[in-house]
Parts: C-alpha cells; sequence; structure tokens
C-alpha cells in the first residue's frame, strides 16, 4: 500500500541515521507534524518522495544537532584517526560491527548520505534534492563513508581508511581527506 | 573529490607506485569515475594486490549494507503516530488559524502557475493514519513517478529552485475538512503579469459562500494598481507603483494603518508570500487590503490548481511577524471564479 511505504520509508531513513528507535519515533512525529502543517499552504510541485524525505531530514538532524550538545559527540574524522576501535584493529569478522552500529560512527553528514543512497535507493541527484547539496558532495560522503564502514565492518584495514597506507605505496595526496 | 592525478614526478614501476585514495577507490568500484581517472586506477589496480583487497573490502560494505533488511514501522509506533496527527488535525479544524509557519523561506521569486496543494494535508492525515483515503498526490505520481522524475531535483540548484522544476502530475483529492479541488488540471490558464492590489474595504466573512461572493466582487474591482512581477525582497515597487499606492493610502480609511506596510515596502509583500507559499513559485492574482470579520486584513489570492478557481489566503496585518500570533493566516479557502 502506498500510504504504507511512505510511512515505513520515513521511518526507515529515521531509525538507520538516528540509530534509536525512540529517537526515530520523535523524528518522525515531529517530522508528520511539520508536513501536516506546512501542507495545506505549500504548493504540489516539489516531488512528493523528495519533499517529504527532506522534512524528515531535518528532523533528524534536529534531533542530532540537540544530542550533540550531549558529551557523547559524534564519532568524527579525527577520532577515527588518531584513535582507531581496538575491535577494527583485530581486523576479524566477529569481533566487526553490526551495520546498523557501524552506521552510527560515521559523521551525520556521511550517514545521511549512504543512508539515502545505499539503503533507500535513491539517485545520488535525488539524494541532492533532499540534502540541499551538490551532487558531488553526496558522491563524496558516500564514498568517504562507504570507506569508513569497510573499516569498522572489519573487512578493510583501518589505517587504509585515514589516506596513511603503510608498506611500500605511496599514498596519492593528502588532500583527498577534505569533503 | 579525489580526482586529481597523481603527481608526474612519481616513478611509475610495472605497478604503479601511487595508490589512488581510498575514496577514489570506492567511486571506482562503484563506477563513479570519469572514463580517464577510471582507466588510470583500473590499471593500478589489476596489478596491485593490495588495491584489489581495497575495492573488495568497498564492495563487501555496500553489499552489507544492501544486506540490511527493509524496517517496517513498527505497530505500536504507527499507532502513536496517527494518534499525533489526529490530535494536530483535530486542533486545526478547532482553530482558525492553524499551525505554525516557517518564516525562514526567504523571498520566493513569483511565477506563473499556482497550484496550492491543499489536498496534501489530507494525504499525510492518510499517510499517518494508514487509512483508505489516498489523496491523489500521494497515489497518482507521488511515489510510483518519484524514480523517473528524480531527474527534476538538479544538483547544485537550491531546494527551492529544485522544487520548482517539475509539475506535479498528481492531484489534491477532496477530504472531510479541506477545502481542496477535486482535481489538477494543466497550470493555471492566467497570463498575467502583474498582481493586481486593492483595497476593497470589503469586510470578509467566514462562511464559504458569502466569502466566495466577497472574493468575486473584490476581483472584479478595478485594481488601485497592478504590481509588475516578479515581485521579490531585492526589488523595490517603482516610482510609479510607489505614487499608485501612495493615493491608496492616501484615499481615507479604506486601508487600516497596519496594513499600510503592504503597500509601502515590496520587500514586506514578497516575504509575506514567502511564507505562505514556502518560497515556491506562484501566481499572485491580487491583494486585497481589507478586512475579516471586522479585523484589518489582507487577502491573498493565487490562482488555483484547476483553471478557473483560486487559493486564497486571509492574512493578519503582521503576517505572522509577531510573537504572539506566529501563524499568519486567518482563513482559507478555494474559491472557484465568478
Amino acid at each position: 500500500m502506498l500510504v504504507r511505504r511512505h510511512r515505513d520509508r520515513a521511518w526507515a531513513v529515521a531509525l538507520r541515521t538516528l540509530g534509536d528507535p525512540s529517537e526515530a519515533e520523535d523524528a518522525v512525529q515531529d517530522a508528520f507534524l511539520s508536513a501536516f502543517r506546512k501542507a495545506d499552504r505549500f504548493r504540489g510541485d516539489a516531488q512528493f518522495t523528495t519533499w517529504l524525505h527532506r522534512i524528515v531530514v531535518n528532523a533528524c538532524l534536529d534531533r542530532m544537532r540537540r544530542r550533540r550538545v550531549r558529551p557523547v559527540a559524534a564519532y568524527d574524522d579525527s577520532a577515527l584517526d588518531t584513535v582507531p576501535d581496538p575491535r577494527d584493529a583485530l581486523g576479524e569478522r566477529e569481533t566487526a560491527l553490526e551495520v546498523g552500529e557501524a552506521l552510527q560512527r560515521l559523521t551525520d553528514d556521511q550517514r545521511l548520505a549512504i543512508v539515502l543512497v545505499d539503503l533507500q535507493g535513491m539517485s545520488v541527484e535525488e539524494a541532492a534534492g533532499v540534502l540541499d547539496v551538490p551532487v558531488g558532495t553526496v558522491k563524496s560522503r558516500c564514498h568517504r563513508g562507504r570507506a569508513r564502514l569497510a573499516v569498522h565492518l572489519g573487512h578493510l584495514r583501518p589505517e587504509r581508511s585515514s589516506g596513511q597506507s603503510p608498506g611500500t605505496g605511496t599514498r596519492a595526496s593528502p588532500g583527498a581527506s577534505k569533503e | 573529490m579525489s580526482n586529481q592525478p597523481p603527481p608526474e614526478d612519481r616513478p611509475t614501476g610495472p605497478v604503479s607506485g601511487v595508490h589512488p585514495e581510498i575514496d577514489e577507490l570506492s567511486a571506482y568500484a562503484a563506477g563513479d569515475l570519469a572514463e580517464d581517472d577510471a582507466t588510470r586506477v583500473a590499471g593500478h589496480v589489476a596489478g596491485c594486490a593490495e588495491c584489489t583487497g581495497d575495492v573488495a573490502a568497498l564492495r563487501a560494505a555496500v553489499a552489507d549494507l544492501h544486506a540490511l533488511p527493509a524496517v517496517t514501522m513498527p505497530a505500536d509506533v504507527a499507532d502513536r503516530l496517527a494518534d499525533a496527527v489526529r490530535r494536530e488535525r483535530a486542533a486545526a479544524d478547532a482553530i482558525p488559524a492553524p499551525g505554525a509557519v516557517s518564516s525562514s523561506g526567504g523571498a520566493g521569486r513569483l511565477r506563473r502557475r499556482a497550484t496550492p496543494w491543499p489536498g496534501i494535508a489530507a494525504g499525510l492525515a492518510a499517510v499517518a493514519l494508514g487509512g483508505a483515503v489516498v489523496a491523489g498526490a500521494l497515489s497518482g505520481g507521488a511515489d510510483d513517478s518519484a524514480d523517473t522524475t528524480a531527474g527534476s531535483a538538479k544538483s547544485e540548484q537550491t531546494a527551492a529552485a529544485a522544487t520548482s522544476a517539475a509539475a506535479e502530475d498528481g492531484g489534491p483529492a477532496p477530504a472531510a475538512g479541506s477545502p481542496a479541488p477535486a482535481a489538477t488540471a494543466a497550470a493555471s490558464p492566467s497570463d498575467t503579469t502583474t498582481t493586481a492590489i486593492r483595497a476593497t474595504g470589503t469586510d470578509y466573512h467566514r462562511d464559504t459562500a458569502r466569502f466566495t461572493g466577497e472574493v468575486r466582487a473584490a476581483l472584479a474591482t478595478p485594481p488601485a494598481v497592478d504590481i509588475a512581477e516578479p515581485l521579490s525582497a531585492a526589488s523595490p515597487f517603482s516610482a510609479e507603483e510607489r505614487t499608485a499606492l501612495g493615493e491608496l493610502r492616501s484615499g481615507g480609511d479604506a486601508v487600516a494603518a497596519e496594513l499600510r506596510p503592504f503597500t509601502q515596502d515590496a520587500k514586506r509583500v514578497a516575504q509575506c508570500v514567502a511564507v505562505l507559499t514556502g518560497g515556491d513559485p506562484v501566481d499572485l492574482v491580487s491583494i486585497d487590503l481589507a478586512r475579516f470579520v471586522g479585523r484589518p486584513a489582507a487577502v491573498f489570492v493565487f490562482a488555483g490548481a484547476e483553471p478557473s478557481t483560486y487559493a486564497v489566503y486571509v492574512v493578519r496585518p503582521d503576517c505572522g511577524a509577531s510573537e504572539t500570533a506566529p501563524d499568519p493566516q486567518l482563513h482559507y479557502e478555494v474559491v472557484t471564479a465568478g
């Protein structure tokens, strides 16, 4: 049922983005009430799925910002570079994180891009419309996020995702860590 | 992005000594690289066990993502969501000026083809309730056409520009409590390039039949001034427009003092339109500086979703700017042309 699909899409985005069912519920409720209040005076030009996703994404961003005020800060790139998770260093599948948990180790931006593109199956262009950023930015966030996920999931050596390769090869450029 | 070529002065052995960056490998694995970059990376990967392993690792990560089970909203969550929307709707029905407004939209450029979409509120209620009512907006193009029309949301555009690109093929559906038109036809045939500003002094009423008659009568009144579009915060009224509006202002007490900013400041008008429309392009037909149930109010008439309909918003003089009454909207009605 279409109706059901929209609801589930919103739920999937919020749950995978926030990683916590009760937060996801709050975000979806915020989003739907916000959409409901705005809807009767907003035009239908915006492609509906994009429009609804944007409202859900904004509700999630709100929650993440609030969460970041607390000391349990988001895991950012520098944290990964300097203090690799010991579990990752083992590089063994059985110690690897669950995918849902690993997603939470990404930056908010990377996670949102991956949720929309890899989990929701959006095109990069559509995700760019939802996130209101250039297509190149979505791609960059996806690729950096996937690399970090590969580390957290135990597929990839942690030092590889930080741009410092051990051994013989030389790195192409240290500058690629910009978003 | 990391698409820059490797420095030329690197020695290139049988296997290129320069490992691509990991995110470039990810782009390569996803087929996202431009052809020459892809060729270069492929050439390296083919001879580099390390990078071959990295590409496999990145693909495994993506496979893990794809293997995540689809989640569906648990029934208890859906129930609470439905309750929340039901409460919101009840509140909206009880109070004539419902909801909150984002005033952050900035001033939208005003263009042709207004299709205010009152039906979507009912549609969202249906989404949340999982009810049998599926608004046309949701059932028509909304979901299934999503994947094919997504290209309208172009990359570097602003959200406003992106959302204005595609005409919606799903129309609003009639629903209880919503004055939605029955279907969406082609864009309003209105070809005016101006917005009529008038001060009829009409005291509009809430009753639909009376309100409709009042709107039609006002639209039949010669406008005091036609303001050229596009109207935006950045383009002030022209000298001629200011003169005409000045006469409107000095024409006795037809324009209440609270409404005078609408005659003085194009930015004020543009901002109010943006608040009402969310910055989407609209065809603003007329503004009547008048009254609503005895109180000063501005009546904004937009071209409706169907030909020969108008979406009419009655707004407070401050257009929701005050803290105590953050909602600009006093009344909303879809009116057919007389």
